[in-house]
């Protein structure tokens, strides 16, 4: 009996570990990187959609005799939270994908196939990617690494092309941000000492012949205007010299919820590029207005 | 001399076992009433039996019904079957990630949830029925909606309710009668929910239609015509119908049982159209593309017109679907035991994973799939089973890969090993596994490869 009871277990052991490998493979995590400094998508060939690529954790894999592949890149400057940098190149025949990372930071590689003959050089395959940059980027030049592999695995040496990150931050004499945490309308207005700034009044109605009057500010860009997200959720007026001498009122309106329930935002001010003021707050649904009331009071401050 | 009982129907009846024994409670219930009448009445009744006048025989009748069926129902809920069960689970995604899809839908699928909290009221006359069935839900967040109405008129060739009917005709919102686990319950069945094929097929189970259905003998049938817009639908015409063309839909069936061993199969056709809409009119407009990458307008290279354009017009497609399916049922002293499966074929039938639109690209999009699984009952109180199924979404897709256009499968296979625990008739826990394997993420060499989203499912279920 305990050997009919021995050769059982050992026949159960052995069907769970054959239905283990017939259900088994190895199978690819696919997170979207979202919170990756780069994120990787390409478009395969007769169709208009576009596809995320592949993440892998770890290092770009080293060099082991694979395809060699080249990169163009038309634009070197680049901006944190950009979408759909175009990168393209190609690879030496043989090449099933291309692995991408930036050298220096990131926690993975991205992979996309290589799909497209080189009518030009035949034998060639060429590569094409969109990236898409994380929004917390420093602002400095970061060089990326791109390697084919083939179909063995085995990999190229990879080549490498430089960014450049640029700030978002406007650069003025002064620059008064406000950004916010969802999809509502909100409007920054600041009241100077000779008019409103305001998305309706984006240079406080001071015009001169070529721009700007000296010593006004200006609006650089209504966000989520009439509810159609953008993205951005910031608003900045600035100026480009010296501000108008006086006193200045800060205020935010909620032109629209947007069907948000609440809204925190971020007031900054900066002179020179160094902060002066950072100050947080809170707009809820009862708050907006579409622009009929005078907003909420966020700070005063001197120039 | 009693007059003889009516004969059993010998094959089932059409409604669930546990509506068919509250019908038999109810029926039990009534008989004792009548019967506790006709001891308490017996006196008098025995006088008014032997009547020395007819005046006086006119006088006593009012008071001494003699037959039960002649005393009149006061209880307007008598005969009303409520039933419903609710199935509250956790799931949990190997693909979950803390983060949201774009739109907003959360990524995360690793959570507890009802999946669905269904009341079903039903009720049974000779010659008609009705069933209206409510579904709660928070699979998509908090909802709930009515999900069966059904209105028929039938014949039980002469027998009284609830034996089935021979004919029998229906119209309301119905479940599409193609294969079998298509109209199985979800509450009886143990699998947590359908194989990948048929959700994409139907993405739900009912729709709005007339259908003609009964059973003869080992005979069964269900002969539908439908909106072809089923409820879950991910389409604004869910529950609607956007062409005139109504979707034919049938399964002729048969069901031979012998002692403890029954084969049950059928086969089912389905003949649609499917609609894809139009574009609306667009106005003038201006469009930039940054080509230079330098966040600034290049107004020579970079603003591009966009003419206004005329609406184009929406445009049907044919489908068509074909399936046989086949099951065993054998009952021994270890428990019941289930065998089962199915295979479709369709064209242009997917409608909730891989949704088809042949308008696009002139080609017809061939899908295969099939399901086999077994389900063994382990004493009244525990259950094991295993299910694969299979779901080619279009045998005759190509990509590229390496500069070469190739045959690429998009097919997926899932295997379900389920354990389930059963106190019977009133709960249910269930675990589930599914392997899904398939070619949605890619390998380190760029080749598709098996997507790292297996699931598992913790279910307990409560039957009203």
């Amino acid at each position: 009996v305990k050997r009919a009871s021995a050769l059982l277990a050992l026949a159960l052991r052995g069907a769970a570990v054959a239905f283990l490998g017939a259900c088994g493979s190895s199978s690819e995590p696919a997170p979207t990187g979202l919170d990756e400094p780069v994120r990787v998508r390409f478009t395969p060939p007769q169709t208009s959609t576009v596809v995320a690529g592949q993440f892998f954790p770890g290092p770009l894999p080293s060099a082991t005799m694979g395809p060699p592949t080249s990169i163009a890149n038309n634009q070197i400057s680049v901006f944190p939270g950009q979408l759909g940098k175009k990168l393209a190149g190609v690879a030496g025949g043989g090449a099933t994908g291309v692995g991408l990372k930036f050298k220096e930071f990131g926690s993975g590689f991205w992979v996309v196939p290589v799909l497209i003959p080189d009518t030009n050089m035949p034998g060639s395959l060429i590569w094409e990617l969109l990236l898409d940059f994380g929004r917390d980027l420093p602002f400095e030049s970061h060089p990326l690494q791109v390697a084919a592999v083939d179909a063995d695995g085995h990999w190229g040496v990879p080549s490498e092309t430089s960014l450049f990150f640029q700030s978002l931050q406007p650069s003025g004499t002064a620059v008064a941000s406000l950004s916010w945490d969802s999809n509502a309308d909100l409007d920054l207005q600041i009241i100077t000492p000779t008019g409103v700034i305001d998305a309706k009044h984006v240079s406080g109605g001071m015009h001169v012949d070529g721009g700007v009057a000296p010593g006004a500010g200006f609006l650089d860009h209504d966000s989520n205007a009439s509810c159609v997200p953008d993205g951005r959720r910031r608003e900045d007026v600035i100026w480009s010299d010296l501000p108008t001498p006086g006193l200045y009122l800060a205020r935010v309106g909620m032109f629209s919820a947007c069907g948000e329930p609440a809204t925190n935002f971020l007031f900054e001010l900066y002179v020179q590029n160094q902060l002066q003021l950072r100050l947080p707050g809170r707009l809820i649904a009862i708050d907006a207005d579409n622009g009929a009331g005078p907003g909420l009071a966020i700070t005063n401050f001197q120039f | 001399v009693p007059a003889p009982a009516p004969t059993p129907p010998s094959t089932p009846a059409p409604l669930s076992r546990d509506a068919r024994i509250r019908e038999l409670e109810s029926k039990v219930e009534r008989l004792s009433r009548a019967l506790t009448d006709i001891k308490a009445a017996s006196p008098s009744a025995a006088s008014a039996t032997t009547p020395a006048t007819p005046a006086t025989a006119t006088a006593t009748i009012p008071a001494t019904p003699t037959e039960p069926t002649a005393q009149p129902d006061l209880d307007p809920l008598r005969g009303i079957v409520l039933t419903g069960y609710l199935q509250a689970q956790l799931e949990n995604h190997e693909d979950s990630e803390d983060q949201l899809r774009p739109g907003g839908a959360p990524l995360n699928q690793n959570r507890f949830l009802v999946r669905r909290g269904r009341i079903k009221i039903a009720r049974e006359w000779d010659f008609s029925s009705v069933m209206m069935e409510l579904d709660g839900s928070t699979t998509k967040g908090p909802s709930f909606s009515l999900w069966h109405a059904e209105a028929s008129v039938l014949w039980r060739g002469g027998k009284p309710a609830p034996a089935p009917a021979l004919v029998k005709l229906t119209g309301g919102i119905l479940d599409a009668p193609f294969g079998y686990e298509l109209v199985e319950s979800p509450r009886t069945r143990f699998f947590t929910e359908r194989s990948v094929q048929s959700r994409a097929f139907f993405p739900s189970e009912p729709d709005l239609g007339a259908r003609l259905s009964g059973q003869v003998s080992w005979l069964r049938y269900s002969l539908a015509f439908m909106n072809g817009n089923p409820l879950g639908e991910p389409s604004a015409f869910a529950g609607q119908d956007p062409n005139n063309h109504k979707d034919f839909i049938g399964r002729l069936g048969a069901v031979v049982p012998a002692r403890n061993f029954e084969v049950a199969g059928g086969i089912s056709v389905l003949n649609g159209q499917g609609f894809v809409k139009g574009a609306d009119a667009t106005k003038n407009g201006l469009s930039w593309s940054d080509t230079t990458e330098d966040r600034r307008v290049q107004v020579d290279s970079e603003i591009f017109p966009l003419p206004a354009t005329a609406a184009s017009p929406s445009r049907n497609f044919r489908r068509w679907a074909t399936g046989a399916d086949l099951q065993v049922r054998l009952k021994t002293d270890a428990g019941a035991t289930l065998v089962y499966g199915e295979i479709q074929l369709g064209s242009n039938m997917d409608r909730g994973l891989f949704i088809v639109n042949p308008t696009l690209s002139g080609q017809d999009t061939r899908e295969l799939g099939y399901y086999v699984g077994f389900i063994q009952e382990v004493t009244p109180y525990g259950a094991v089973g295993f299910r694969t199924d299979y779901y080619d979404p279009n045998a005759d897709f190509l990509g590229f890969q390496s500069g070469k256009l190739i045959a690429v499968s998009q097919r997926i296979r899932t295997y379900s090993p389920m354990l389930a625990a059963v106190i019977p008739g009133r709960t249910r826990l269930i675990f589930q596994y599914d392997f899904i394997r398939d070619f949605y993420g890619r390998d380190v060499r760029g080749v598709p490869n098996d997507l790292a989203n297996d699931a598992w499912t913790l279910r307990l279920q409560g039957d009203l």
